[in-house]
């Protein structure tokens, strides 16, 4: 009989390495960060960076204006963007997805940071209670963003991350006071009275809470309407604040706009070392190398519409922004390039999107299959560098959120409402469109809603407030251009379809 | 015979109450032909049972991913007035339960051996199971991150693998040896996160959107999901239904390979062939070519100028119009040497070869290779046979000489 030998071994070792409590030696953690007072301007800076989500805001947002579109020229573009134009996206539209995304996260690194200053040792420092006040500016700014754009968010204010307790949706009143709250204890005490460029003062809190309070009947339902609240906040502003309109309309948006004494509240950005850019242009140009620099080889996206376009004035000074018709380059001499239908001729850019091979086969349609050349372009930044012309892909130019002209004009809109005959509401209309008489246009003689939101509009082109005009205005789901009637559906974005994936308590507004 | 072990492996990269887990594993093996019994038979000169059990663990994740750490980053900050203050950039969502993954594995097998040791072989059965995933899934809002790193779900693998060893011919001249295997393996998730299911690896080209593979409980990983093509109609495509469907998978069910080697004399010739039958490609390649609209003036291939002169443009891509049968043959290595004996006193071997390698694919794959690699991962799972420009593999030839000194 065979023996069978078992051999038992056993290794233990009495004493190993078992220690695994190590730190990181190259990045901080809650319980290193936030020991001096300096760092907590590094915790700011990365809360106001968060903003680098205007820049898609504006453009992708505004995609679903008569301001804007992305259309699909060929194949170039085709996806996500031309359903925004037409007013036929769904839940699972990725360039909304994104919006939701970037929006939330600025909530999200401000609640971080917020609860970081509150366990510090310097929660109850003057310097730090200030920070702590503009962090509380921004993620109201981003709530109500949020709650225009959504209507009904979930409201999360504590920074836990925890998948076993879903946050929940509170309505869009919800939310709305609590921005108003948040607003109004920080301007109350907070904010400080004076900033440097890129930090909010109280006057910009009063100037976002009178942009709530402007859109109080669309967020609140009719009879909500808070028009004086409107005029007593842009009083204050206008009386006791040191901005003022600038004389040249250009200086707002030019490369070193931080002097700007307009600007109350920007996405500051610049190419030495921002993580917020400023590439506008290359949305909207196709190669204008030639004009503007090396770097202006533009990826040929969105456009403005011809109804926009030809609302302004041949003399307004504000039309400038606009590529229109025939291209030249630096020199004055054409830009020659190859169009859709194989032509080597100078660049132009239409007015007017159109079918220029028509024929029994096209496929040819202004927002779904246009043409390379349609539209006219927006350079609204101007691109002249500091040493004369571009250095860098991105530009310095901030983009400006909040403005001086805009609090002018909240307050004619809020006296308008109020009494349809205002005088002071036509003087500051006027005001503005005229930019105190260095912008040579003819003024009204009668202000109505549609030349208030006229106005309104060749204002802020392409600044991401339009879409919150058109829908205050009651106009949204008009046709316009190569838009068709569209359902009132539409006046919130959809919850996406890939939150609600992850959070079965999100419920779908009705109708999507 | 009898091994076994027991690990207590601890990892830094958990958090302090996830660090350390226990990984026993033990085999067993009997060497029935060496028993009583089997004295005196002829049939075995060898005939082993093994049985095995073991846990292993997967901690790839990365360090720190349980708690909250901060980047300084110079340029991902903002100016305030005219001074740039770089930002303390949050790096990801703390999850401080994060653990060790773990696979545990049944194997059983059986190796034999018969004909004075000329055929020779094994079977193995296995099956693990795979728990607490670490995968990235999509963050609930707001966070200060886009994605979420947890343990969510489980998977099994299960199979049979079969290997023979073959001395087909020997003689003083002449050798022929053979070697053959073939493994079977299936796939399943049996858990995920809420049973929700992961859509996942994103389509690329111009105008493409959608997800087109999916993780959902009780289908293989790789899985293909998307709208179930029937034809043209009018420069439309038509689908069974609006509704997205199961089309594909992209796992192979069987992996062969067969080497034969020979020597004649002073000549030498090996092949190798290997062989991957039932798994599916997505062309994204040809999904993007295939479209009616990039005539005129971009170039396009046979499928898509026919679809524009029908009168269709796009194309919706997660569909299974772009799922192709990505079976293959392909001889991996063909060599032929010549071993030559010159100036004896100096070199003790020489030998000249040439090798072809991929000398050929045998597939009815449209694409350029059946084995594609390239990763359109998205929410941090990387995809799996999606064909995006894919680069083929190369056919080399390659001459050389080995000589000992």
């Amino acid at each position: 009989m065979k023996k069978i030998s078992i051999i038992f071994l056993f290794t233990y070792l009495f004493y190993s390495c078992t220690d695994l409590d190590i730190s990181p030696n190259s990045q901080l953690t809650d319980d290193t960060a936030y020991k001096s007072k300096e760092e907590f301007l590094y915790g700011l800076s990365n809360v106001y960076a968060t903003l680098g989500v205007w820049s898609e805001i504006t453009h992708k947002a505004g995609a679903s204006t008569d301001e804007l579109i992305f259309p699909a020229r060929g194949a170039d573009w085709k996806g996500h963007l031309q359903p925004l134009q037409d007013h036929s996206w769904d839940s699972d539209n990725d360039e909304l997805n994104s919006l939701y995304n970037g929006v939330s996260q600025v909530i999200a690194v401000s609640n971080s940071f917020i609860d970081a200053i509150e366990k510090s040792d310097f929660s109850t420092d003057k310097d730090i209670l200030v920070i702590k006040a503009e962090t509380r500016f921004v993620r109201a700014f981003a709530y109500f963003l949020m709650m225009d754009m959504w209507g009904n968010v979930p409201l999360v204010t504590s920074p836990e991350y925890d998948p076993k307790n879903l946050p929940k949706q509170k309505s869009r009143k919800d939310i709305f006071e609590f921005v108003e709250d948040e607003l109004k204890e920080i301007i109350e005490d907070g904010l400080a009275d004076a900033v440097e460029y890129g930090r909010v003062d109280s006057y910009a809190g009063k100037t976002l809470l009178a942009k709530l309070y402007l859109n109080a009947e669309v967020y609140l339902g009719e009879g909500n309407a808070k028009w004086n609240e409107v005029v007593s906040l842009t009083k204050d502003i206008i009386e006791n604040s040191n901005y003022i309109l600038e004389d040249n309309f250009k200086d707002v948006f030019k490369w070193d706009n931080f002097n700007s004494k307009e600007i109350l509240f920007a996405m500051v950005c610049d190419s030495r070392g921002t993580r917020a850019e400023n590439i506008s242009y290359l949305f909207t140009l196709n190669d204008m190398s030639l004009k503007y620099g090396d770097f202006a080889k533009g990826w040929n996206g969105c456009s403005t519409l011809p109804t926009f376009y030809r609302s302004f004035d041949a003399t307004d000074v504000r039309r400038e922004i606009f590529l229109e018709g025939p291209q030249v380059d630096v020199n004055g001499d054409p830009i020659i390039q190859t169009d859709d239908q194989g032509n080597t001729r100078q660049l132009e850019f239409s007015i007017d999107y159109y079918d220029r091979t028509p024929g029994a086969n096209s496929t040819y349609d202004p927002v779904y299959n246009a043409d390379h050349w349609d539209g006219v372009r927006v350079v609204k930044y101007l691109m002249d560098g500091i040493g004369g012309s571009m250095e860098e892909r991105t530009l310095n130019n901030g983009l400006p959120i909040l403005r001086y002209a805009d609090v002018l004009l909240m307050r004619a809109e809020a006296l308008f409402r109020l009494d349809n005959n205002s005088t002071e509401a036509l003087t500051l209309v006027n005001q503005v469109r005229t930019r105190n008489g260095y912008n040579p246009v003819t003024p009204f003689a009668v202000l109505t809603e549609e030349n208030l939101l006229a106005e309104r509009g060749r204002e802020f082109t392409w600044e991401g407030w339009r879409r919150n005009d058109q829908i205050r205005f009651g106009v949204w789901e008009q046709p316009w251009d190569y838009k068709p009637q569209s359902s009132p559906v539409y006046r919130l974005f959809p919850i996406p379809q890939r939150q609600m994936d992850s959070n079965p308590n999100l419920k779908q507004h009705t109708g999507y | 015979m009898l091994t076994a072990t027991l690990r207590n492996d601890g990892s830094s990269r958990f958090g302090p109450n996830n660090r350390w887990a226990l990984f026993p594993s033990a085999a067993i093996a009997w060497k029935i032909n060496e028993e009583d019994f089997m004295k005196g038979q002829q049939v075995f000169d060898d005939l082993k049972l093994r049985v095995g059990f073991g846990v292993t663990g997967n901690q790839d994740i990365g360090n720190f991913r349980y708690s909250q750490t901060y980047n300084v980053d110079r340029k991902s900050g903002t100016y305030f007035g005219q001074t740039v203050y770089p930002a303390y950039m949050i790096t990801g969502i703390a999850n401080p339960d994060l653990k060790w993954e773990q696979t545990a594995q049944w194997n059983l097998g059986i190796d034999f051996a018969f004909l004075s040791n000329k055929l020779k072989g094994s079977i193995e059965l296995y099956s693990k199971k795979t728990t607490n995933l670490l995968l990235t899934i999509d963050a609930i809002q707001p966070a200060v991150s886009s994605t979420y790193l947890d343990n969510i779900g489980a998977m099994t693998n299960k199979g049979v693998e079969f290997t023979l060893n073959a001395a087909l011919y020997s003689t003083s001249n002449f050798d022929w040896n053979a070697n053959f295997n073939i493994a079977y393996n299936k796939n399943k998730i049996t858990e995920l996160y809420n049973d929700k299911d992961i859509n996942y690896g994103a389509v690329s080209g111009s105008g493409a959107s959608g997800n087109t593979q999916i993780l959902r409980v009780g289908e293989s990983i790789g899985t293909f999901y998307g709208l179930k093509f029937v034809g043209i109609r009018d420069g439309q495509e038509v689908f069974e239904s609006d509704e997205r469907t199961v089309i594909g998978n992209a796992l192979p069910d069987y992996t062969l390979g067969l080497t034969n080697s020979f020597s004649y004399k002073e000549w030498d010739l090996s092949f190798v062939f290997r062989s991957q039958l039932g798994m599916d490609i997505y062309n994204n390649t040809r999904a993007e070519l295939s479209q009616g609209n990039r005539l005129p003036g971009q170039n396009t291939n046979r499928e898509g100028a026919e679809f524009y002169k029908s009168g269709g443009a796009g194309i919706v891509y997660p569909s299974s119009r772009w799922v192709e049968n990505g079976s293959f043959l392909r001889l991996d290595n063909i060599t032929l040497g010549y071993n030559f004996k010159v100036f004896p006193q100096v070199i003790k071997s020489a030998r000249i070869y040439a090798t072809a390698q991929n000398l050929f694919v045998i597939t009815k794959y449209k694409g350029y290779d059946p084995e594609v690699n390239n990763d359109s991962g998205s929410k941090g799972i990387n995809s799996i046979g999606i064909d995006y420009c894919s680069y083929p593999h190369a056919r080399t030839f390659t001459f050389g000489v080995n000589v000992n000194f």
